[in-house]
């Protein structure tokens, strides 16, 4: 199998840029994800790779071989499309069995090699139906069946299950993790969807506007965010505002404007943070406990504004500081009701700081906040 | 979307004009640079492949040999005499009182009562106005009926609606050709129509007498008016109800729900109809053929063209080229304006996505009376004309009498059909049609697929090139070959001089021409078929001509199928390249030529003629059935829009 690397790509839509100079390392037999919201150019990319788009700079490597100009049907990638493209005047064993006729195999090696293929899919049986008598999972199954059966060097994906219910949804999840891994092959997975990004991949590439924002395992992407679109767009972070107060020994102090002190941490080694630099500090809605007498830092007072018993939880949101509102999970042992006056606490640990200047998302969350205070 | 009907439509349009060539001029300035074609070279590679370019470059060629070099022969030839620039064609036109109003029109009033004689005739202003005349009153008559009948068919639910939404269609069955042969009887001074409601019944105070341009825009009008409802149903049937229902809401009701949202909507799609009619109708040849022996309906531009040409000898009058030049123009126009219309309403459509259920009434008891009223009479008059064709083909004697004498009798079949020019007319007809769709379902496929889903520069132009065919007059396309093949040396010995053989230039003519519809309803298929089927072929590692040969080809199938049989059928009733190509040799003229010479030299004339369009009418009708039925076609390829 390969490693696929991207060099410095873009692509654009007359003004639009779909892809700007996007640099991307993708291991050999790693299940990779573009992970973005709609229109962030996830589908571009994929379609570089697949030869549909000639990119207007930059390279895209096979191992070694640089394939920018190979057309398409000469990348021998197998791709699977969002609404499947499964060819509706073709019986299911001749959908999978296209892409080995014009490989000018044996006709017996080819059906001996869709009826394995359909089998591993769990279609076994249904080769001499046509598409219309499929379900949508089914239909999924056929287009992973057609894409894989060629031996493909690497597997494009691109949103292969938004158009499944939910249900359906969580087992193909699954489904797809299993062959890839069968299989072994380099695979890079298109979605919108961060939790099936983070249940599904080996890494996850975060994109925004075109670009990458953080490439990383899930766990690292869930739980050291690099810059604040990455924090935003995977969970619900609270965003609360302050500047550095004290930056000595890995554990720097921040202060929010309405003087309550945090403890944090940064995310990567090469953040340096300045005395009086305004930041945020990010914090997970699970990472939210109502305060232990033992603990004296990282206090944050706060008052009760809604909150909803989700069984596992409470889901609470609570006014701090007047101006500002955190978004809480919090246990479901001591009733809480709407008015409570709760001091909450946050790990040091979990409380992530992450920089301003140079962000070019920190506008949008800064209207975020301010938008909530004047709502109050 | 502001109408060309107002004043504001048309500044509107004028402006945007305006910008597009500022736009254009700005980005001529690219065109000095050698990189944009480098980078054009590239992206052609890399789209094209060496399967479509081939499929390209013969698109390219026969538009080019057997369309536009003869039509820049004909514009030459207009603007020079004896190889000098000059307008001298022109002043003499615009000096004549044939074809210019240089002394006024004629004093005749065009609607006059003498006795119990009502004559309606409309204007005398000289060819070109007379042209015109005939064109902007035939597309406002059929227009009113067919945007009424369309309103009445899409958004009321009634009993008979099924069978009232084929036989409307029979009138675009037959050709104006084959219709005037019937009508002109049927209208006649002891018509039918006159015996029947003047004489016997008496409801009519006067015996009513269509002559000269009236009787072109009668027949026309009976014929075209499905034109317009076709295209106009279509455009019903498109618009979003709940853009109704939301102006329902605000508080419009009944027709004035249909002013102020319905017909708004729909307008882009009753003026694509309307301004197609006005094409055709400036164009057809075959009414003046019938009313020949009426001097003014001479008087029009086709048929003044048609006149000047001498077919066996391929002399050409030399005033003959301007006047095509006119004609052409007054074509293209209306074509241009079309063009418009069309590319936003496929934009229309694409932003909607899926089809909905049309809104539909069940109509009050007074609407009843109103919709079948309406239904009956157009459908009386548009019936007249295949009932007049059978009654003449099966009779020997229609004149004074309602029906016809010696009804029924298969005598003229007899006539017709141990006539071996005739046999050889139809077997010639069906052969050149055959041909010309096998060379149209070739390229038109290629090409539609080019259009379709190549993204470069010029495709546009493609896109002109393979639809304009449908507002070039025949005629004028005809005088072109005369002027290319037969005056440019090199042609002169080969088959592709007119007065060689006709043959070859009659298939050319009839695939350049019936091209569109073709054409359209492919590239209607495509748009409806995702591209993704396409590049899944492509990403397993087909060729290009694989996933042509095994993708596109099977998926539009049906709409390259239904778009060929509406050529063929068109091919097949083709009149005006015909009446003046098949004029060089009796034995290689197609069937229309045939009917025109039997019905100027046969005593009998116009009941054998009526046996050949009968014959064309019944081989339309099973083609458009099957189109219809069985192939669910769409408009596009009814309409070659
Ligand atoms: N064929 C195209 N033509 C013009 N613009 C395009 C085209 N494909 C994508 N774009 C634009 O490029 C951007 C990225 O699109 P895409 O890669 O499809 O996003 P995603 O798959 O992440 O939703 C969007 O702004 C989109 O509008
Ligand atoms: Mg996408």
């Amino acid at each position: 199998m390969v490693t696929i690397d991207l060099k410095e790509l873009t692509k654009r839509f007359g003004e639009v840029v779909a892809c700007d100079d996007i640099d991307l390392h993708v291991e050999d037999g790693e299940l990779f994800t573009l992970l973005g919201p709609s229109g962030c150019g996830k589908t571009t990319i994929l379609r570089c790779i697949a030869g549909f788009y000639t990119p207007e700079e930059g390279q895209i490597f096979f191992d070694e071989t640089n394939i920018t100009r190979v057309p398409p049907n000469n990348r021998n990638t197998g791709m699977v499309f969002q609404n499947y493209a499964i060819w509706p005047h073709m019986k299911v064993f001749d959908n999978v069995a296209f892409g080995l006729k014009i490989r000018k195999i044996p006709k017996v090696t080819i059906r001996k090699k869709v009826e394995d293929i359909l089998e591993l899919v769990r279609l076994g049986g249904l080769a001499g139906r046509t598409p219309f008598q499929l379900s949508g999972g089914q239909q999924q199954r056929v287009a992973l069946a057609r894409a894989l059966v060629i031996e493909p060097t690497v597997l494009l994906l691109d949103e292969p299950l938004s158009n499944l219910d939910a249900k359906l949804r969580l087992e193909m999840r699954h489904e797809i993790k299993r062959i890839q891994k069968e299989f072994g092959i380099t695979t890079i997975y298109v979605t919108h969807d961060q939790e099936e990004a983070l249940s599904i991949s080996d890494r996850i590439a975060v994109m925004q506007l075109g670009k990458i924002m953080q490439v990383d395992s899930p766990r690292e992407i869930y739980e050291e965010p690099h810059n604040l679109f990455v924090a935003d767009f995977i969970g619900s972070c609270t965003f609360i505002p302050g500047t550095i107060k004290q930056t000595d020994s890995g554990k720097p102090v921040i202060e929010t404007p309405w003087g309550l002190e945090l403890k944090g941490r940064t995310t990567s080694k090469d953040v340096s943070l300045r005395k009086g630099e305004e930041v945020y500090v990010a914090i997970r809605p699970e990472d939210f406990k109502v305060r232990r007498p033992t603990e004296p830092f990282n206090v944050i007072p706060s008052t009760i504004e809604s909150v909803v018993f989700t069984g596992r939880y409470y889901h609470v949101y609570a006014d701090v500081g007047g101006t500002n509102s955190v978004n809480a999970e919090l246990d479901p042992d001591t009733p809480i009701k709407i008015g409570d006056k709760k001091e909450l606490h946050v790990n040091h640990s979990d409380a992530i700081i992450l920089k301003i200047e140079d962000d070019p998302f920190a506008s949008h969350i800064k209207q975020l906040l301010e938008g909530k205070a004047i709502a109050k | 979307m502001a109408s060309i009907f107002s004043v504001e439509g048309l500044k509107q349009r004028a402006s945007g004009l305006f910008n597009r060539t500022k736009d254009w001029i700005l980005s001529g300035r690219k065109l000095f640079h050698f990189d944009y074609y480098k980078e054009l070279a590239h992206r052609y590679r890399q789209e094209m492949g060496v399967f479509s370019s081939v499929q390209l470059i013969a698109v390219v060629l026969v538009f080019l040999f057997f369309m536009v070099i003869p039509l820049f022969a004909v514009i030459g030839t207009a603007f020079s005499v004896n190889g000098v620039f000059d307008f001298l064609w022109f002043r003499l036109i615009f000096s004549d009182a044939r074809f210019w109003p240089v002394n006024g029109c004629s004093p005749q009033p065009p609607i006059e009562i003498t006795g119990d004689y009502l004559y309606i005739r409309g204007v005398n202003c000289g060819a070109i106005i007379n042209s015109i005349y005939v064109g902007l009153a035939t597309t406002l008559i059929s227009t009113l009926i067919g945007v009424t009948l369309a309103f009445f068919m899409a958004r009321y639910d009634f009993h008979g609606k099924s069978i009232l939404r084929i036989l409307i269609l029979i009138p675009i069955l037959s050709t104006p050709f084959v219709s005037a042969i019937a009508i002109q009887k049927i209208f006649g001074e002891f018509g039918m129509l006159n015996l029947l409601f003047h004489d016997i019944l008496r409801i009519m105070p006067y015996r009513v007498i269509f002559e000269g341009l009236a009787a072109v825009i009668l027949v026309q009008s009976l014929h075209f008016f499905s034109l317009v409802y076709l295209s106009t149903y279509a455009a019903f049937l498109a618009i979003d109800p709940s853009l109704e229902e939301q102006g329902e809401n605000m508080g419009a009701k009944g027709f004035g729900l249909f002013r102020k949202v319905t017909l708004p909507l729909a307008l882009p799609g009753i003026e694509a109809g309307a301004i197609l009619t006005f094409i055709l109708s400036v164009e057809d040849l075959g009414t003046l053929i019938v009313y020949e022996s009426d001097a003014v309906v001479r008087r029009t531009i086709t048929y003044q063209v048609y006149s000047l040409i001498f077919a066996p000898t391929g002399s050409i009058n030399p005033i003959a080229p301007a006047l095509s030049v006119i004609l052409l123009l007054i074509a293209i126009i209306g074509f241009l304006f079309i063009r418009r219309y069309m590319s936003l309403r496929h934009y229309a459509m694409m932003s909607k996505g899926g089809t909905w259920n049309p809104r539909l009434h069940k109509p009050k008891w007074w609407q009843y009376i109103a919709i079948y009223g309406f239904i009956g009479v157009v459908l009386f008059l548009a019936l007249l004309t295949p009932l007049g064709i059978i009654f003449l083909a099966f009779s020997t004697e229609w004149g004074i009498t309602i029906l016809p004498l010696n009804f029924p009798t298969v005598a003229n079949f007899f006539q017709v059909f141990t006539d071996p020019l005739v046999l050889q007319s139809i077997f010639n007809s069906l052969f050149y049609s055959g041909v010309a769709v096998l060379f149209i379902v070739i390229l038109a496929t290629g090409t539609a697929y080019i259009v379709a889903r190549k993204k470069l520069p010029g495709i546009g132009s493609l896109d002109l090139l393979v639809t304009i065919p449908i507002a070039l007059p025949g005629i004028v396309i005809a005088m072109g070959y005369f002027l290319f093949f037969v005056r440019i040396p090199i042609f002169t010995t080969t088959i592709l001089n007119p007065l060689v053989t006709a043959v070859p230039l009659l298939i050319m003519a009839f695939a350049v021409r019936k091209f569109p519809f073709t054409v359209r309803s492919t590239f209607a298929g495509l748009q409806q078929t995702n591209v993704e089927y396409e590049e899944a072929a492509e990403n397993l590692g087909a060729s290009r001509a694989r996933v042509f040969a095994g993708i596109v080809i099977p998926l539009v199938a049906v709409s390259v199928l239904s778009g060929a049989m509406m050529s063929f059928v068109y091919c097949m009733s083709e009149v005006s390249v015909s009446l003046i190509l098949g004029g060089v040799q009796p034995a290689e003229a197609p069937l229309t030529w045939k009917m025109a010479d039997i019905l100027s030299q046969v005593a009998a004339g116009s009941h054998h003629a009526a046996v050949l369009g009968l014959l064309l009418m019944i081989i339309q009708i099973i083609i458009i059935t099957i189109v219809n039925v069985v192939l669910k076609s769409r408009t596009e390829s009814m309409v070659g829009l």
